[in-house]
């Protein structure tokens, strides 16, 4: 029986999205599915002063780059450990847009993802990511909350 | 060929019903999933009973009769949809709660120990097309385990 052919993990590399990325390996190993794992980089607005040049500006931005892709490198080495074909996705970008696009291209028909699972003021901004991909993927999205089980 | 479903963390798969189109799809959904995973799926279906219009003591037995009513057929179609599953093999049993939905749905994973709830974004409350149904809003934030969404066809 035919369940889930490819699973997208977006990662921030918190600790926060840990308890999804444990789920999203477990279930691309029993549908012995790729997991695709995707960093969205969201670029710093560039603001310019008398003190900023454009070019630290453009310094900044490549180092963020640079040690972004590093640590997705890292990360997909990880899973790989754990058995699972890992494919890897570096996007720049608003999140929720950049992980809805990643899905569609990559023929993702399941989203794991974490979420901060707060109440309140704080989840407005916490968990709004996760609130949108949920409300607009056409593929069912897992939901794991930081400090669930 | 089912994975060992405690090496995998998912022997457990909670299905909140409101037997809507779109919970129809997430318990085909949760169905493959139970069968890969070797899980065991557990339906629940919540009745919300509303106060009717003039209850009082001179109707009290017509809302009885009313909510009786939709308890029985409750009662019939998650023996239905339980026998979809048994059908295909996938261990299945219902669960009845009166209440609040989204309490009674948190409440159950907690008492059944699921290790996963598997639920259309939007039930019967259909006004907010455009959002997320309330009641999945709030498991999502809730619930003690992972929650799977799974969106009804438009």
């Amino acid at each position: 029986m035919t369940t889930f052919r490819r699973i997208l993990h977006p990662t921030d590399f918190s600790r926060a999205s840990t308890p999804a990325l444990r789920r999203a390996v477990a279930l691309a190993r029993a549908c012995r599915a790729p997991l695709v794992l995707l960093h969205v980089m969201t670029p710093p607005s560039p603001f310019i002063g008398e003190d900023t040049l454009p070019s630290s500006y453009l310094e900044l931005l490549t180092l963020a780059r640079r040690s972004a892709k590093r640590r997705l490198a890292a990360a997909v080495a990880r899973a790989r450990r754990k058995g699972v074909r890992v494919q890897a996705i570096f996007a720049e970008g608003l999140p929720a847009d950049e992980i809805l696009r990643a899905a569609r291209r990559a023929r993702a028909d399941l989203i794991v993802m974490g979420t901060h699972g707060r109440t309140g003021v704080s989840r407005v901004f916490m968990g709004s990511v996760a609130d949108r991909v949920v409300r607009e993927s056409r593929s069912p999205v897992l939901t794991v909350r930081a400090h669930g089980r | 060929m089912a994975a060992d479903p405690a090496a995998e963390g998912f022997g457990r798969l909670l299905v909140p019903t409101d037997f809507s189109a779109g919970s129809e799809r997430a318990w085909a959904e949760a169905r493959r999933l139970a069968a890969r995973l070797g899980a065991e799926l557990v339906l629940v279906h919540v009745l919300v009973e509303t106060p009717l219009f003039s209850e009082g003591p001179f109707t009290m037995k017509r809302a009885r009769d009313v909510f009786d009513a939709s308890r029985a057929w409750a009662v019939k179609t998650l023996g239905d949809w339980t026998t979809t599953a048994a059908a295909e093999s996938i261990p299945a049993r219902w669960v009845l709660r009166t209440g609040v939905p989204y309490k009674e749905i948190v409440g159950a994973a907690a008492r059944e120990r699921a290790d996963l709830i598997v639920m259309g974004t939007h039930g019967r409350g259909g006004l907010d097309r455009a959002l997320l149904g309330s009641v999945a809003d709030r498991v999502i934030r809730l619930a003690p385990c992972p929650v799977m969404t799974v969106r009804g066809t438009e």
